[in-house]
């Protein structure tokens, strides 16, 4: 099966049916009258002045310490070394192992080894935007995990190349 | 008046008018596609039909919903989709295990969409719901990772993985 046949078909699983009772059922759900959420929202409402009561008496930390804590998005420039160089080593070795996988990836001998190579451009195109938005905000967290999460992903599917016959 | 008490409405906690005209808008463009996700989720008409339902009633009563309208079908999407994958692993069988008595006419091709569909059920959650989504309903990359809070590149290669997998599944 050609990739376009095969997605023909799975549009084929595409299903429609006709349901004209469907929305008057939802109206009549939503408009009916529900004793509980009156107790919902009486409780909630106590909830919340609890809650309100409890965080004015806590003790709050200083600003300093919570900015220590970890919690910030924001690494400091020291970990930002850190992090890069332990990054970049891990980066080098998957390109070899992606030169690897290469010889097998130019010439994909069979659909398998196409779909690989095509996931494999996807996740480089990935890759490739991320480095250029790390190189506005370096000091993101939250990018830094993405990179790593698309590298990994990147090691699995070459590995899975290289151990495809 | 000093002494009146004001009377608080009694449909003060139902949904306004306004939000259920913004769910009901939702319903009319999405609820074919909506259906036809559930179906695949769930391998039959009622089932798809009561899970679509839920899912726009729940939205209905969080009022959080109607907060963003832009994203309210996105989130409509979400919880439908959270409702099928939950009654999939509380029923513990496969939707589709039975696919050759599902009332589809003996035309050329069923005996095809049958092995489709089961050897869909023995995909990874995520991967199903992305091929359904993108491959049968046509939903862009840019949808489907807002309804699954992922990236639009994990959502591109959780397709392709499923395709892959499925081809593999169907060759063997």
């Amino acid at each position: 099966m050609t990739p376009e046949e095969f997605d023909n078909l799975a549009k084929e699983l595409h299903h429609e049916w006709e349901s004209p009772q469907l929305w008057p059922a939802i109206e009549t759900a939503v408009r009916s009258p529900r004793r509980w959420r009156r107790w919902a929202v009486c409780a909630a409402a106590g909830l919340a002045a609890m809650l309100a009561v409890a965080l004015y008496l806590e003790p709050r930390a200083p600003l300093g310490k919570r900015v220590l804590d970890g919690k910030s998005p924001l690494l400091t420039e020291q970990a930002l070394a850190e992090v890069s160089a332990a990054e970049k080593v891990y980066q080098q070795s998957i390109d070899r192992l992606a030169k690897l996988a290469e010889p097998k990836l130019q010439q994909p001998a069979s659909p398998l080894l196409r779909s690989y190579a095509e996931k494999l451009t996807v996740l480089d195109e990935a890759i490739e935007g991320l480095h250029r938005e790390m190189n506005r905000n370096g000091f993101n967290t939250h990018l830094h995990r993405q990179m790593a999460s698309l590298y990994r992903d990147k090691k699995q599917t070459l590995e899975e190349v290289l151990h495809h016959d | 008046m000093a002494g009146d008490v004001l009377p608080i409405p009694i449909d003060i906690l139902a949904p306004a008018d306004s939000a259920l005209q913004a769910v009901e808008s939702v319903f009319r463009v999405h609820a074919v596609r909506m259906k036809s996700i559930a179906y695949n989720l769930l391998g039959n008409q009622p089932d798809a039909e009561d899970a679509v339902q839920e899912a726009f009633l729940r939205s209905c009563r969080s009022r959080d919903a109607f907060r963003n309208q832009a994203s309210l079908h996105t989130w409509v999407y979400r919880i439908l989709i959270n409702l099928c994958v939950d009654e999939g692993r509380r029923r513990r069988r496969t939707p589709w295990q039975n696919a050759g008595t599902e009332t589809e006419s003996p035309q050329t091709g069923a005996d095809v969409r049958a092995a489709l569909r089961q050897a869909l059920d023995r995909l990874p959650v995520r991967q199903r719901t992305v091929f359904l989504m993108a491959a049968v309903e046509g939903l862009p990359h840019a949808e489907i990772a807002a309804i699954l809070e992922i990236s639009e590149t994990n959502s591109r290669t959780l397709l392709l993985d499923a395709r892959r997998e499925l081809q593999t599944i169907l060759r063997a």
